[in-house]
């Protein structure tokens, strides 16, 4: 499971994620000071960082 | 009239016997004795409902007497709010807090403790930036709060967990034979009853104790830890912070054994804030302050634990368990002190209710209510519809029965309105500066212009979600959508939030994201 929230993502990134089967919108996951810092994604309960959001989603699909 | 206002944080009214003989979820009694002798003597609410959730916005319902949710997020007072404080101060009325929440000095939530002329900030709770040494925490506390990946000790961004560990090991609580008084809630209801014995000779005065407690992390000292688990309570494989989401996925997931814990951690913090509780009641008898003091318990919110499937809150439809708060007030006049108020009551009518206690002005802008002639005896009803609810996601209505949640569209963005340039999420970082904000005078409340921005909508529900309270209290039966009897009920409670939505001139984007004419 992909886990995300709204608050730094762009819209189409949003978008993408939304349409997965295997992802789940939060309000907020708790990671605020990570969330100001860097992109990151909860992937099977772990957090997972890269230079973007999409950065990050792409190399989970590869 | 003296007024001392007392909430206890994210506590559930099913934890409490007035409301209900034992908790949702769980197959024992929990032990609240002093709260019990508090509502036998109150007036106990069983319509009572929170408005702006989660923490601080409930916290400016109660200080300012706004519904702000519908135009802003968890954030400051504003320039045009009138405090509570500084309306008592106004009719010479002494002020005091006395509180452990942090969040009243986090990023982006001035204005709620300045305006008392004193103030208690016991440190060292949840996030509280205090302790930075030692730079490796106790092993046992940060386990049982937050994970090394996650939270790592040395990582030195905003908002890690391993503080909690250090600032409890400051206070003495790392050790499993720590003494309860050291612990958060003990401390802050002590000093409760230490202030109540110490201002006998002021004349009127205001007092409101905000006990963090009984919030996460929900770690108890002995007999507590114990009282209702046999689990070793400090086995380091037993989380006690619990992260916020489904209990079955993601970060949020819990097995069966782990979500028994919490909240038998949950359950032992109220029977520990019960008993520092009863120190309070002593005090107030002991100083003979019954007669010239109105004593108003309530919460914010409440907390679930695996309910519907969710740990925490925020997320989640806002469900009874988080939305209907407990509230039970002593007034020395009282007609209804020792009965049941059934009468719909909302958070946000505790800050005009106060003031009219205290003899000092009520603003004729706010949201607020005073509900006083109900405990007078001088009327049976108070409001028609209670509005509650997230900034951004689902509004909710309830005529005291049923309860409708109204989702909103997440392609839609909801507007934030401040005089501040507020993170409409991420609260506790620094503010980044908002480059599209337009600014303007648009509040129906203020003539104050404001900045107005926008951000992401998120859902907490797919579908309007309507119970029959009376019939369905742990809200497991949806009505919205049903052919049956209540299908005239939806359209009802629909046209409800409308007349409410009205009623509070919303902004017209609301309407629009919630899908409404």
């Amino acid at each position: 499971m992909i886990e995300y929230c709204p608050s730094t993502l762009d819209g189409e990134t949003r978008r993408r994620l939304a349409a997965r089967e295997d992802s789940r919108e939060a309000t907020c996951l708790d990671h605020c000071g990570r969330c100001h810092r860097e992109a990151f994604l909860v992937v099977d309960g772990t957090v997972r960082t890269g230079p973007s959001h999409a950065a990050i989603l792409d190399d989970l699909d590869r | 009239m003296n007024v001392l206002l007392l909430s206890v944080d994210s506590l559930r009214r099913d934890f409490l016997s007035a409301y209900r003989d034992r908790p949702l979820s769980l197959d024992y009694e929990v032990e609240t004795d002093n709260l019990d002798r508090f509502a036998e003597k109150a007036a106990t609410f069983d319509s009572h409902y929170a408005g702006s959730l989660p923490c601080m916005p409930a916290r400016r319902e109660w200080m300012a007497g706004v519904q702000e949710f519908l135009w802003r997020p968890w954030g400051p007072m504003e320039a045009y709010d009138d405090p509570l404080p500084e309306q008592a101060r106004r009719t010479e009325v002494l002020t005091h807090l006395i509180t452990d929440h942090f969040h009243y000095f986090e990023h982006g939530s001035h204005g709620y403790y300045e305006n008392y002329h004193g103030f208690d900030f016991l440190r060292g709770h949840e996030y509280d930036k205090w302790r930075t040494a030692p730079r490796d925490p106790d092993e046992r506390l940060f386990e049982q709060s937050a994970d090394y990946e996650t939270d790592h000790p040395h990582d030195l961004g905003y908002v890690n967990r391993s503080v909690y560990a250090r600032n409890a090991e400051a206070l003495g609580l790392d050790g499993p034979d720590a003494d309860e008084e050291d612990f958060f809630g003990p401390r802050v209801l002590a000093r409760t009853a230490e202030w109540l014995g110490d201002h006998t000779d002021w004349e009127r005065w205001f007092c409101y104790t905000d006990s963090f407690d009984v919030h996460e992390p929900f770690h108890c000292p002995e007999p507590y830890a114990s009282m209702y688990t046999d689990e070793d309570p400090t086995d380091p494989a037993l989380p006690f912070w619990p992260y916020y989401g489904p209990v079955d996925a993601g970060q949020s997931a819990l097995s069966e054994r782990e979500l028994d814990f919490v909240r038998s951690q949950f359950a032992g913090k109220v029977t520990m804030v019960d008993r520092w509780f009863g120190r309070v009641l002593d005090a107030l008898d002991e100083h003979d302050l019954w007669d010239e003091t109105m004593v108003v318990v309530t919460s914010d919110h409440g907390f679930l634990l695996g309910e519907h499937g969710w740990v925490g809150k925020n997320e989640p439809p806002c469900y009874d368990v988080l939305a209907r708060t407990p509230l039970f007030i002593w007034h020395p006049d009282g007609a209804r002190n020792g009965e049941r108020v059934d009468a719909l009551t909302s958070a946000v009518d505790l800050y005009a209710t106060v003031l009219e206690a205290l003899d000092a002005d009520v603003p004729a802008n706010v949201h607020s209510q005073s509900f006083l002639p109900l405990l007078a005896g001088e009327a049976d009803e108070h409001r028609d519809w209670a509005l509650y609810g997230y900034w951004g996601s689902s509004v909710n209505v309830t005529d005291g029965r049923y309860t409708y949640l109204r989702p909103c569209d997440p392609e839609v963005e909801t507007d934030c309105y401040s005089t501040t340039m507020m993170n409409a999420r991420q609260f506790s970082v620094p503010n980044r500066p908002k480059t599209d904000a337009e600014a303007g005078d648009f509040l129906p409340y203020t003539d104050s212009p404001v900045w107005r921005f926008s951000a992401p909508s998120t859902r907490q529900n797919e579908e309007p979600l309507l119970f029959d309270t009376a019939d369905d209290p742990e809200q497991r039966s949806n009505l919205a959508g049903d052919a049956g009897d209540a299908s005239g009920e939806a359209d009802r409670m629909r046209d409800l939030l409308v007349d409410a939505l009205d009623a509070l001139d919303a902004p017209e984007k609301q309407y629009a994201r919630l899908g409404l004419d």
